[in-house]
């Protein structure tokens, strides 16, 4: 049977109506049609009926199995929490600075040697020690400090990248101890 | 002071069990009845997909943003996506299981007549017809009409338009009703 016009009408003004609210005010459109439609209006009040039926369902009680709170709650620590992933405009950033703070004090540190080397060189000769090594005479405390620097900002930059950004469960446990350590090695390798 | 959801959530992530209680206290009930509205009416394995549902929140309660939406259809959003995914694991282990045997399935997701009777209440025939729906619309009007999530949620959650959605709550009804008038008018 082919529907009236309004009929089709009265369609998309119900799919608007059923997607609202329950208990919300019938609108005009809706209510003026159906005073005229005894077709849409047994639709209409059959489909209130069906949501109401709905509605009365929500009062059901449902029972969970009283054990399911402890099988969840005993598989806890054996599942591992997700970190959100760091993005890697993120990752970037934190490179950028990381790097950027290391060159800095690198180069603050050279200029600082730059001066306490010769006093140092005068010390040694004075009291007897030099080297038979020239180079280690001249920059003996460039080689030990950009050595050691190196090696450390090597180790740290990672690490400090990861204690920012992407703290693991089994990290949380031991976080001070892992930012201090992060840390010192980051002061360190300045 | 009692703590959001939103709150909850964020507390999980930190690995509050406290607040992990909380959330399952506020949640499982409703919850085991959406698993249940999903996974069908006859199968014993709502126990199995509830735990994993939980341990999913737990597990995933860091990756939840308060910035893009409630707590309630984060976890609705979870445990959808899981009950699909178990639904869809089954039909695949069944549809081998079929090819193997060149035989199909007894009708067993249908309700027995034990349930039958246990389920004789008007409210209770609705959402027992609610199981013969496909699964989009059973999905749709479940959330709306029995969870109360807004339309956007649901959009979210079931990744369509809104409008798709709307369409989907509609037909379900539509669908709903003539199962349950005609149901009716056989009495």
């Amino acid at each position: 049977m082919n529907k009236r016009p309004e009929c089709v009408e009265l369609q998309s003004r119900m799919v608007e109506f059923f997607s609202g609210p329950p208990g919300q005010a019938v609108p005009a459109e809706i209510s003026a049609h159906l005073e005229g439609c005894p077709e849409c209006r047994i639709e209409f009040d059959q489909l209130c009926q069906t949501v109401d039926m709905l509605q009365q369902s929500k009062a059901t009680v449902t029972t969970v199995p009283e054990n399911l709170l402890a099988a969840v709650e005993s598989r806890l620590d054996a599942t591992p929490q997700l970190r959100p992933m760091v993005s890697n405009n993120e990752v970037r950033n934190l490179l950028i600075v990381q790097y950027s703070y290391l060159a800095f004090m690198s180069v603050v540190i050279w200029v600082t040697l730059l001066f306490a080397q010769p006093f140092l060189t005068g010390w040694l000769a004075a009291n007897g020690m030099e080297s038979a090594m020239p180079l280690l005479n001249e920059y003996g405390l460039f080689l030990a400090f950009f050595a050691a620097g190196g090696i450390f900002a090597l180790i740290s930059s990672p690490l400090i990248i990861r204690t920012i950004a992407q703290t693991s469960t089994r990290e949380k446990k031991t976080g001070f101890l892992y930012r201090l350590f992060s840390g010192s090695l980051r002061m360190f390798a300045c | 002071m009692k703590r959001t959801d939103e709150q909850l959530l964020i507390d999980v992530a930190k690995g509050d069990k406290s607040a992990f209680r909380e959330i399952y206290q506020n949640y499982s009930a409703a919850l085991y009845r959406l698993i249940k509205r999903l996974v069908g009416v006859k199968t014993s394995d709502y126990d199995e997909v509830f735990q994993e549902i939980m341990l999913r929140i737990w597990k995933n309660a860091p990756l939840f943003d308060p910035n893009k939406g409630r707590a309630k259809s984060w976890i609705y959003l979870v445990a959808t996506r899981n009950c699909l995914n178990w639904l869809e694991t089954k039909r695949n282990r069944s549809m081998a299981r079929e090819t193997e045997l060149h035989e199909t399935f007894p009708d067993s997701e249908k309700p027995g007549p034990e349930e039958a009777v246990f389920r004789s209440e008007e409210a209770e025939s609705a959402v027992r017809l609610l199981d013969c729906l496909p699964e989009d619309l059973k999905l749709a009007v479940s959330l709306r009409h029995l969870d109360d999530l807004s339309i956007e949620e649901i959009a979210g959650i079931t990744q369509v338009p809104e409008g798709t959605v709307k369409s989907r709550i509609f037909y379900g009804l539509k669908k709903l009703r003539s199962f349950f008038f005609k149901e009716n008018s056989h009495e």
